[in-house]
């Protein structure tokens, strides 16, 4: 379980307010609002590159806040993937469990099998398409067992086909996940529930029915109205 | 028609670019190489040569143990004064080249004419050619280390096996600008270290007691080392 609380970051400007989050265990929240309004910040704080100025990131019950990333047990999927591109794909998914000193070696195995990218293990991760990197950049992030998957608006570089079957891969996974995305359509199909920001703050964290009924849904739904 | 105005103004800068080599290769007569054959001028040329060579390997090799790590601070932390300190790494690019000498002559003078000198004068008209473009490229790649991080590598670990070997094109590529940038300095050096002479310096100086054609001939090996650098660095690209 991922829980947020009092969070409150200040960078170049820019603040970040988060009063209460919470992910519940095996559950997936979306964090939606338009671009520039701090959700890629959150998530980095979250994953530890950004310091709080104050607040708490807790993860199954243990502060996390001030550790550093390579102790958090978080997957993170940024939005460019960030994939190895020196290595190959068995090498880039096999890189969590090596730096842990993990000498079997099946699971990359396994996690490629369970992503279909099992036929690219020994491709140059340099040669791989969007869809293929994403799905590589998820193995590489759940091989370790992560008590919380990050994905920074996993969609957005994808086309339209791809995006379909990369929905029913992250609606598959039952790691307990914080997603970020503007688009609403992404946020209702990925997310149990929908969290809303704007302006560095978090407005809240609803149902998804209960966010569309809200004043937060109307600029998403509004152009969707005209069109009928 | 478009197309025929933009190869019209392409073909100008080649010209342009070309001419001064081509006219330059022309006036050298087979009776010149003597100045790069015969004594005293040869050892005087090899000695040039070899001092530039020298001098400037060892500044860029100077500029990688101290530089990268400076690109990589100026790429990661947050701290008060780092526009400052950015600032004063860009300061050789724009500095007159006799500015930089007299800067370099005010603050290291015990060290005026010597090899010390040649190689302090090539470091800091050289450090913004290999600091400046790797530090973009760390910035390129901070998700990576990131990513690197979350997943269990300490910092020093992520360093050294995913973020320098993701930008090690960046790294060569800036190591030979900065080495080129070096061989090619002359200003500075008139000023801080005349002595030992590079070969840019006993260009000037040949041009001066023995003409033009002396001077081409002496330049010959540098336009071909010149030369021998693009061509790396366009191969670089490819790779």
């Amino acid at each position: 379980m991922l829980e947020i609380r009092d969070l409150y970051l200040s960078l170049e400007g820019f603040t970040l307010s988060v009063e209460r989050l919470e992910v519940e265990r095996g559950k997936r929240v979306v964090v939606l609002g338009p671009s520039g309004v701090g959700k890629s910040l959150l998530i980095k704080t979250i994953v530890g590159a950004l310091k709080p100025e104050r607040g708490k990131i807790i993860i199954d019950g243990k502060d996390v806040t001030k550790l550093p990333p390579e102790k958090r047990e978080i997957g993170y999927v940024p939005q460019n993937y960030a994939i190895f591109k020196h290595m190959t794909v068995f090498e880039n998914i096999a890189y969590g469990l090596k730096v842990r000193k993990v000498k079997d070696l099946s699971k990359v195995y396994e996690i490629s099998e369970m992503l279909g990218i099992k036929h690219l293990l020994n491709r140059k991760a340099k040669n791989l398409s969007g869809g293929e990197a994403q799905r590589v950049a998820l193995a590489r992030a759940l091989v370790i067992e992560p008590k919380v998957l990050l994905l920074d608006e996993p969609l957005s570089n994808l086309d339209p086909e791809t995006k379909l079957k990369a929905i029913e891969l992250i609606k598959g996974i039952r790691s307990t996940s914080l997603i970020v995305t503007h688009d609403i359509f992404e946020a209702l199909e990925l997310g149990d529930k929908i969290a809303y920001m704007k302006a560095g703050k978090l407005l809240g964290t609803f149902e998804k029915e209960e966010f569309l009924k809200s004043p937060y849904a109307k600029p998403y739904l509004e152009p969707l109205r005209r069109l009928t | 028609m478009d197309a025929i105005i933009l190869q019209a103004l392409a073909s100008l800068i080649v010209i342009f670019l070309t001419y001064p080599l081509l006219v330059s290769l022309a006036l050298v007569k087979p009776q010149d190489l003597k100045f790069l054959i015969e004594e005293p001028y040869s050892s005087q040329a090899l000695s040039a040569i070899f001092v530039t060579l020298s001098a400037s390997t060892i500044s860029t090799i100077l500029l990688i143990v101290l530089g990268v790590p400076l690109a990589y601070v100026l790429a990661r932390y947050s701290f008060r004064g780092k526009r400052a300190l950015a600032a004063i790494t860009s300061l050789p690019l724009v500095l007159p080249h006799t500015v930089a000498g007299v800067l370099l002559l005010a603050s290291f003078k015990s060290l005026t004419d010597t090899f010390l000198a040649v190689i302090i004068t090539m470091a800091f008209v050289s450090a913004p050619l290999l600091i400046n473009p790797l530090k973009e490229a760390f910035e390129k790649v901070e998700e990576e280390e990131l990513v690197a991080r979350s997943l269990g590598a300490s910092r020093l670990k992520a360093l050294l096996t995913v973020t320098v070997p993701s930008v090690w094109k960046e790294l060569l590529a800036s190591s030979i600008l900065s080495w080129a940038r070096a061989v090619s300095e002359v200003g500075a050096l008139l000023v801080f270290a005349y002595y030992p002479k590079t070969a840019g310096v006993l260009v000037l100086e040949w041009l001066k007691l023995y003409g033009l054609r002396a001077a081409l001939v002496l330049s010959l090996p540098l336009l071909a080392i010149s030369f021998l650098i693009i061509w790396a660095l366009e191969v670089l690209k490819d790779a």
